[in-house]
């Protein structure tokens, strides 16, 4: 994945890190609108991540996207960005005009994120994409208080995708998601292991105390796995394989994410289940995505169907084809 | 305040020749299948076989990495990773040669004088000489600075005194590396003063007794040094440098594929007869452990292409090994959840299915044991954190 070095990465890392405090975040969630952010976001060409550069974009592959929604992901950043990007390829793929401003994408007309004056929600089913005002859609809140949007029933004809297109936007969407929750795990171990370091308890750092030390590794081996097979499945949406190391990304984190943010709330003690402290944003959010453009139910159903039924001495094979 | 690690596994260098090393392996395996040197079993663990370990080493497949004048083929060790995956996916009968190749080699390789080299490399890489491993004692399990064999300097050689303990495939190897005291312990470093020596299982006064698991099988020993005569070029290495030689060999040892794939033959199984008879429960809880597998896969292959970019990615290659017997845990858990399900609905348990089970649930303590306990293996998570 996309790291320090990229200037993609660099310019993501400039915006991000300037706007998204935690006093930023609890505001957003009170329900000021993140528009300086998004206009930054905007002007450095970041929504544009996946436009190709004759499109005026930036011509990133799934590997750099994943790179800067994990970026996006530790710093809690608020709004459809992986939508907005996705959601920009899509309609100038599929030759209709690009939305301005941030737009959301939803699956099979499940919910989108919303968020940062959303004003387009791009609806994609097996007929194709539709594009309607965001306002129309009943608005919800997540478990980390971010908008969510169910778009209403619409008669508009669908405009009909090349099946690759529709493929690649469903599989980029999904690995949003599963960016941003590795780059919330990332920022969840940050947290818990400062404070482990500094949290004194009986005359010691609670982080020198070996019931600590054995859970703070299990936390780091999530996240080690998380990171593993994130970066594997950008790599397969980028080959446009079948999207089974993107199953296994979205069925591990499902299970990672709630042992990684139990252990991060045991190390933390009390002062981790109150609103002044900066976990439960992200641990929050943990829980709210895990189940978001696609479940971990899905991605796990998917991966047994694929193989299930394969002579054992041929499942190795089949499985080694996966990308 | 240590900052956090931000885990980037970076890609995978894949051999562009991946496909024909794995055909060959595959080819391979058909031909002393048939020649009834692999078999079909019905537990789980990896079997002996003195001539398949031969084959291997007539098809070029032991010390692949190393140089072409000891015999091996100047392979990548991403080369050697593909074929050790589709050895051990395959439930090959490696035993014989897998310390030698995997281990053993490469330190006599790294730390051997010339003459050791030549004297070694060549027929490990034919098959014909098998290692194992000399560290644990009977008061030395997680802490190896506690060993109490003894060398003793006696002319231009050595007398070696002690035991050694959980000794694998000692019943079939000729030579052991086993970690020696020759100074005595300081507390103050408690890991200096102790040398690796290459023993000869042959030599007058070393005894080996079986140890018998409890799933009734013997892989591990107890081997006993008493009075043992060593030549003085049985020492490996830097004297009382041992240590330091030991802790380099673990960590390219807690990574690979023999850490998530012990139970591979269950999953494989299950997956091809009740996994497709029982339906959504069936299906939520083999898809969770394809998941595992496929990541786990992805962890060993980025640390493999970090080691050959000279990187030393040692926190991340102890967490594949926790993650890693874990998963395998998991897996004999499942497998036991799903065949009682089955027996609930009147379906039969197929028989292979049934006794890889069995074995496996027997096996099954020892996987989060061998190689590193899980507890040692997470306090060194925890100090490469930075926690101590």
């Amino acid at each position: 994945m996309t790291s320090e070095t990229d200037p993609v990465f660099e310019a993501a890392l400039a915006v991000l890190g300037d706007h998204c405090q935690p006093h930023s975040l609890a505001a957003w969630e009170a329900g000021d609108m993140p528009q300086a952010l998004w206009r930054d976001l905007d002007e450095t060409g970041l929504l544009s991540l996946l436009l190709p550069e004759d499109a005026g974009g930036i011509g990133a592959g799934a590997d750099t996207f994943a790179g800067i929604l994990r970026l996006a992901g530790r710093l809690a950043a608020p709004g459809p960005l992986a939508e907005t990007c996705v959601g920009r390829w899509l309609t100038h793929a599929a030759g209709l005009p690009v939305p301005a401003g941030a737009m959301s994408l939803s699956l099979d007309g499940n919910e989108a994120p919303g968020g940062a004056d959303t004003e387009t929600l791009g609806v994609l089913t097996d007929g194709g994409l539709v594009l309607l005002p965001a306002a129309g859609s009943t608005q919800r809140r997540n478990l980390a208080g971010e908008v969510r949007l169910s778009p209403a029933a619409s008669n508009l004809r669908p405009t009909a995708l090349p099946a690759e297109q529709a493929a690649r936007a469903r599989a980029l969407v999904s690995l949003g998601r599963a960016a941003m929750m590795l780059g919330a795990l990332d920022r969840v171990l940050v947290l818990s292991l400062a404070h482990a370091n500094t949290r004194v308890q009986f005359g010691r750092p609670i982080g020198k105390f070996q019931a600590v030390q054995q859970n703070m590794a299990v936390l780091a081996g999530g996240v080690a796995a998380a990171a593993a097979v994130v970066a594997a499945a950008a790599r397969d949406v980028d080959a446009g394989g079948p999207g089974l190391l993107l199953a296994a990304a979205r069925a591990r984190l499902g299970e990672i994410s709630v042992e990684a943010a139990g252990i991060a709330h045991q190390v933390h003690g009390a002062i981790g289940t109150t609103r002044e402290y900066e976990l439960h944003f992200h641990t929050r959010r943990l829980s709210a995505w895990r189940a978001e453009q696609g479940t971990p139910r899905a991605a796990r159903r998917l991966l047994a169907r694929r193989f299930a039924g394969a002579p054992a001495g041929a499942l190795w094979e089949t499985l080694l084809a996966t990308g | 305040m240590s900052a956090a690690p931000t885990f980037d596994f970076l890609p995978p260098l894949l051999p562009a020749n991946a496909g024909s090393l794995r055909a060959e392996v595959r080819d391979l395996v058909a031909r002393e299948r048939a020649a009834g040197r692999v078999a079909v079993k019905d537990r789980i663990g990896m079997a002996y076989n003195a001539g398949f370990s031969r084959a291997c080493g007539e098809a070029g497949l032991i010390g692949m990495t190393w140089p072409k004048r000891y015999g091996g083929r100047e392979a990548t060790a991403m080369e050697r990773y593909v074929v050790t995956e589709e050895l051990l996916a395959a439930d090959a009968p490696v035993r014989g040669h897998w310390v030698a190749d995997r281990q053993s080699g490469p330190v006599i390789l790294r730390y051997g004088t010339e003459a050791q080299r030549e004297r070694f490399l060549p027929p490990i890489t034919r098959g014909e000489c098998f290692f194992c491993i000399g560290l644990s004692e009977p008061d030395s399990g997680s802490d190896l600075a506690a060993v109490r064999t003894r060398a003793v300097r006696e002319g231009a050689g050595w007398r070696l005194n002690g035991t050694k303990l959980w000794t694998t495939n000692a019943q079939n190897s000729q030579f052991m590396i086993a970690i020696c005291r020759t100074t005595p312990q300081d507390m103050k470093d408690r890991y200096h003063g102790l040398s690796q020596f290459i023993i000869d299982l042959s030599l007058p006064g070393v005894s080996i007794r079986p140890v018998i698991n409890m799933a009734g099988g013997h892989e591990f020993n107890e081997v006993h040094f008493e009075d043992v005569p060593l030549a003085g070029d049985a020492l490996l290495g830097t004297l009382d440098e041992g240590w330091k030689q030991v802790s380099a060999e673990l960590a390219y040892e807690r990574s690979g594929p023999e850490r998530w794939l012990s139970t591979w033959q269950v999953l494989a199984e299950l997956n091809a007869t009740l996994g497709p008879a029982l339906g959504d429960e069936a299906e939520d809880r083999i898809g969770a452990l394809l998941a595992e597998t496929l990541t786990l896969r992805e962890m060993s292959l980025s640390i493999a292409g970090m080691l050959e970019r000279g990187m030393t990615p040692n926190l991340e290659a102890a967490i594949v090994k926790d993650l890693g017997t874990r998963f395998e845990r998991r897996t004999v858990e499942v497998t036991r959840d799903l065949a009682e399900l089955a027996t609930e609905r009147g379906l039969a348990v197929p028989v292979r299915l049934g006794s890889l089970l069995a074995s496996a649930i027997l096996m099954m303590p020892a996987f989060t044991i061998r190689g590193g306990t899980t507890e040692i293996l997470r306090g060194t998570i925890a100090r490469g954190l930075g926690l101590r």
